[in-house]
């Protein structure tokens, strides 16, 4: 079944070619789902969305695109929204202020036994799940996804400012929880 | 003392990392999201074609049609007020003159009316004459078989009557005039001929009472009671 083909079978309402659809693209969707969500049961429900959300746009795409990078920008769109609309979750979170680094200085020197690219993905993963939403939205968007800080702030619809400004305290609370991670917290 | 370095987190690494981690597929998972996506109805969407399509293959020949059929009618339109406009001039100057205005005479009109008052009028007058208020004077001392004579003597002064009336020029006063003038020649009479029955009775009455009189009993003959007291 050609690609065209496959589409067509989707857009008839045809079952096994929808989950056909979502099996190929279940892991690294569901993958970012887990970066983008504070917790893994969150990700289930942000994944069912977002796909449902993909079904629904399937008429817009167009044959010339790429598939999977259409999947992929509609889903993680339909993940910013996600994490948007849950707005107390976001905007409330953000006012939290990283003022820990005199506190805790030993966090951020390494002794030559720890190294902290030596962790486990899921360990990651967990570290980023703990950063506060605003927070892990905008070092997903602009470190893991590499997009520009203007296009970072233009989907999140936040200022240049405040956008560094959050990336800088991002980092420094994902090298925090990093840093407790290793220590086994 | 132990040696510490910075803590740094190689970026480029994680994002390998991350960007190649893969959730297992767990079929569980997707029941729900199965359900889900039933319910989905996908229909392909109506597209409009763009703009710059639309300006190329429909706006720019409407509009050079639309251009030709305003030209065309353009000039037939103000070749027909151009025509117009030299005929109405011409048919101003051939209606120039104005009717004139139509003057009826109606003397015969007028004139019959006249003539019918003139001839229904006379009648009236022939009592507000003087004359027979003479006749009335006369009537006074006559009987009722004289107001006969006094009405046939009205109707005789009729030719110089007419004259009168001619002067009045169709009044018609004359019909107030002859009742009153009747009525107050006949109440003349009326009055008289009531004095007369008066006076008759009058008569009658003191004949009468003389009759009685004298065919009663005299008041000599009435046995005159005295009371005892």
């Amino acid at each position: 079944m050609s690609r065209n083909e496959f589409i067509q079978a989707c857009l008839k309402n045809d079952k096994t070619a929808r989950h056909q659809l979502i099996e190929q693209h279940y892991g690294y969707l569901m993958g970012m789902c887990r970066r983008y969500a504070k917790s893994n049961e969150q990700a289930d429900t942000f994944f069912s969305q977002a796909f449902i959300d993909i079904f629904k746009r399937l008429p817009e795409y167009e044959d010339s695109q790429d598939l999977n990078v259409w999947i992929k920008k509609t889903f993680l769109s339909s993940l910013i929204h996600q994490l948007k609309s849950n707005r107390t979750e976001y905007y409330v979170t953000t006012t939290a202020r990283v003022d820990e680094k005199k506190q805790h200085s030993d966090l951020f020197h390494q002794s030559e036994q720890e190294d902290p690219n030596n962790l486990l993905v899921e360990d990651y993963i967990k570290a980023l799940q703990k950063m506060p939403c605003s927070f892990r939205a905008v070092y997903n968007l602009h470190v893991i996804e590499k997009m520009d800080l203007k296009e970072t702030c233009d989907l999140l619809e936040i200022n240049e400012d405040s956008a560094k400004n959050t990336l800088e305290r991002a980092r420094h609370e994902f090298s925090k929880n990093v840093k407790l991670k290793m220590q086994g917290y | 003392m132990e040696d510490k370095k910075p803590f740094h987190i190689d970026e480029n690494a994680l994002r390998e990392k991350l960007l190649n981690y893969h959730v297992s597929f767990n079929p569980a998972s997707l029941d729900f999201l199965e359900n889900e996506i039933d319910h989905i109805k996908t229909s392909i969407p109506f597209k409009l074609p763009e703009i710059k399509k639309i300006l190329q293959f429909s706006a720019v020949p409407v509009i050079i049609i639309a251009f030709g059929f305003v030209a065309y009618f353009g000039f037939n339109y103000i070749k027909d007020v151009s025509e117009k406009s030299a005929v109405k001039k011409d048919t101003v100057i051939t209606t120039a003159p104005p009717p004139k205005p139509k003057v009826e005479i109606k003397n015969e009109e007028v004139k019959a009316p006249v003539v019918t008052t003139a001839s229904v009028t006379p009648e009236a007058p022939k009592k507000d004459t003087i004359e027979p208020v003479a006749t009335t004077t006369t009537v006074h001392k006559q009987t009722k078989e004289t107001k006969k004579i006094g009405a046939e003597q009205v109707v005789t002064p009729k030719k110089e009557d007419t004259t009168q009336t001619t002067n009045l020029a169709g009044a018609k006063p004359d019909s107030i005039k002859k009742v009153a003038v009747d009525t107050a020649s006949t109440s003349k009479s009326k009055d008289s001929t009531t004095k007369k029955k008066k006076k008759k009775k009058k008569n009658s009455d003191v004949t009468d009472d003389i009759r009685q009189s004298t065919q009663q009993p005299n008041s000599a003959d009435d046995e005159v009671v005295v009371p005892n007291n």
